[in-house]
């Protein structure tokens, strides 16, 4: 059984607004993950991604891609991710 | 190898194909880009919805679908949802992280997505945020065919006939973000809004009053003595974590053999929660009038790594089919008091059947279970008499088999079985009583390799359905063996002469 204080409130927790401390910790949680284990961008990828998405209508919350769910801070540095932008792909490679 | 007496002859209750019932909430990627996309989008659309979802929905036969919460329709307010998209007001989301909601997504949009998958709509009112008045109209703008302001408002905006709206809930988790009140208010504010949900035509609107979080059933106890004669249905909700712990809910993959047993342990629980609950509203209902409705249940694990923690997105894997299955192989069982549920949520939050991202769709595990498992909608429940198996981890048990067996309009018999354990496969005999022979076929789900296998938008059909190979039928016994770690459905139609 999922053990609970008695009728907390299940949501009001997360937010979707992720503080710079926090993205470090999601960072270091995510070094065992498939995404962790991925080949890592190189450094002048990453900010040739990180800026083409800050001028996505796509971006939110200056951190997010609206389209995946993607923290792209994250997202961003691993090699193979590809940008989901609907309409045609923004990042280059 | 357990035997399994299926009596093919003794109807019990019918199952109502609302068991089968979704859940979609204003919550992360659900309905914005999970379902609406907008009609400029160059994802193929219907009216703003886009159609690799509709078509997976209407294969799934989905019977109702919940909206717009959850948390979110307790501050949700309806009138800033209809009318020309662009002059809609913008709102925060807050009891999901702060979005920004537009509101495009609205009364007309969700009805359109209903119609276009064919599922009756259940509308979730505000009681927590919302009066009485708001409740009123938006019933009277839903319902009413006749002349009155709202009605005319809806024609305005494009819609002439009523929508007929059948299922509608007053508040949601009121005992939590929905207002945080004790029982004893909520009965009081449940008798007096669900007044005001007026019926407008011939066919009543069959009221949900919020019922209990879980295990709480003093709250089921209130509600039921001083509101059931006013309620059609009252609701329960309980979720399912990888490790029985609400605080550290567990990875969706890359899981142990222990957490696989956790978390199934943790599911069976929700036998208990429907006999006790039910139990107290034997006390107040014997007739069995009203239904329970487990309007939110499903698995909730930490998100995926690397995306927004507020948006609620988690993989899929044959664990979550296991959890589907065994929670419908239960609903099923108790179908004399439970009439619908409905799993969180449909697409891209929690135990999705679809995963989004951008143009591209993939279809999960538990969506393969909701689809192998829809012939059991509106069939009636045949008895299953078995002893199962224990499956063992530590010191602790839990059955191995979980089945239940049904037979619809055209005579035919379906079973569905889980084979709980992570490691040992399961050899079932069924033991047909009262047919002499019979023609069967079989349909199993199961880990190609991993205990986590999923499908991903780069391999999506790593987890999917297969014919059940070795199934054999001599006269009234059908055999077949279930993999570890697998859900099967058996169709069985009997000879005649």
């Amino acid at each position: 059984m999922t053990t609970r204080a008695d009728n907390e409130c299940k949501g009001c927790t997360a937010s979707v607004h992720v503080s710079e401390s926090q993205l470090a910790v999601m960072e270091q949680s995510t070094v065992t993950s498939e995404q962790g284990m991925s080949e890592q961008a190189a450094q002048e990828l990453y900010k040739e991604r990180l800026a083409i998405c800050r001028t996505c209508d796509g971006f939110k919350y200056g951190t997010t891609c609206k389209y995946c769910g993607c923290l792209i801070p994250l997202k961003a540095k691993v090699a193979s991710a590809t940008c989901p932008y609907p309409f045609e792909p923004k990042w280059l490679r | 190898m357990v035997k399994v007496l299926v009596h093919t002859e003794t109807r019990k209750s019918q199952i109502n194909k609302n068991i089968y019932g979704q859940f979609s909430e204003h919550l992360g990627r659900c309905v914005y880009e999970g379902i609406w996309v907008g009609e400029d989008s160059p994802i193929p659309n219907t009216d703003g919805i886009r159609n690799d979802v509709i078509e997976a929905l209407k294969q799934l036969k989905v019977p109702v679908l919940r909206w717009p919460g959850g948390c979110f329709a307790d501050e949700y307010h309806w009138e800033d949802g209809i009318g020309p998209r662009e002059n809609r007001p913008r709102m925060l989301n807050t009891h999901w992280g702060g979005v920004e909601e537009n509101n495009h997504f609205g009364t007309h949009e969700f009805m359109r997505l209903c119609e276009l998958i064919g599922a009756e709509p259940y509308i979730c009112g505000n009681v927590g945020s919302g009066t009485v008045y708001e409740m009123q109209q938006w019933v009277e703008y839903m319902n009413n065919g006749g002349q009155s302001p709202m009605a005319s408002l809806r024609a305005q905006n494009g819609q002439e006939e009523p929508w007929n709206v059948k299922y509608f809930g007053v508040g949601n988790e009121s005992w939590g973000c929905g207002g945080n009140m004790r029982p004893e208010y909520y009965a009081d504010l449940y008798r007096r809004y669900s007044t005001y949900v007026r019926n407008y035509s011939a066919e009543p609107v069959y009221k949900i009053a919020c019922g209990p979080n879980t295990a709480d059933y003093h709250w089921t106890e209130v509600l039921m003595r001083e509101a059931h004669h006013l309620m059609n249905g009252l609701s329960l909700h309980y979720y399912t974590t990888g490790t029985g712990i609400w605080e550290k809910k567990g990875s969706a993959t890359g899981f142990t053999s222990e957490e696989w047993f956790t978390t199934l342990k943790a599911t069976l629980y929700m036998e208990e929660l429907i006999v006790k609950h039910s139990a107290i509203m034997d006390k107040y209902d014997p007739d069995k009038k009203v239904g329970l409705i487990i309007d939110e249940w499903g698995t909730w694990f930490e998100v995926e790594p690397g995306t927004n923690p507020g948006f609620l997105y988690q993989q899929n894997t044959v664990r979550d089919a296991l959890v589907a299955g065994i929670n419908l192989n239960l609903f099923h069982e108790h179908s004399d008091r439970v009439t619908m549920t409905n799993i969180a949520q449909i697409v891209n939050v929690l135990q999705a059947m679809i995963l989004t991202e951008g143009a591209n769709m993939v279809l999960t595990p538990t969506y393969h279970v909701f689809d192998m498992y829809k012939v059991h909608q509106d069939a009636h429940l045949l008895e299953s008499q078995y002893v199962s198996p224990s499956y063992k981890m530590g010191d602790e048990e839990i059955p191995q088999l979980s089945l239940s067996s049904s037979v619809d309009h055209e005579g035919h018999i379906h079973v569905s079985a889980c084979n709980l354990s992570h490691a040992d496969s399961l050899n079932v005999e069924l033991d047909l009583q009262g047919i002499e022979d019979a023609v069967v076929s079989g349909q199993v789900l199961v880990s190609s390799d991993k205990l986590d296998a999923h499908n991903s938008f780069d391999n999506p059909a790593q987890v999917a359905p297969k014919e059940l190979q070795g199934i054999t039928a001599e006269k009234g016994n059908v055999s077949f063996t279930l993999p570890a770690a697998s859900v099967a459905v058996i169709k069985i139609v009997p000879k005649k002469g």
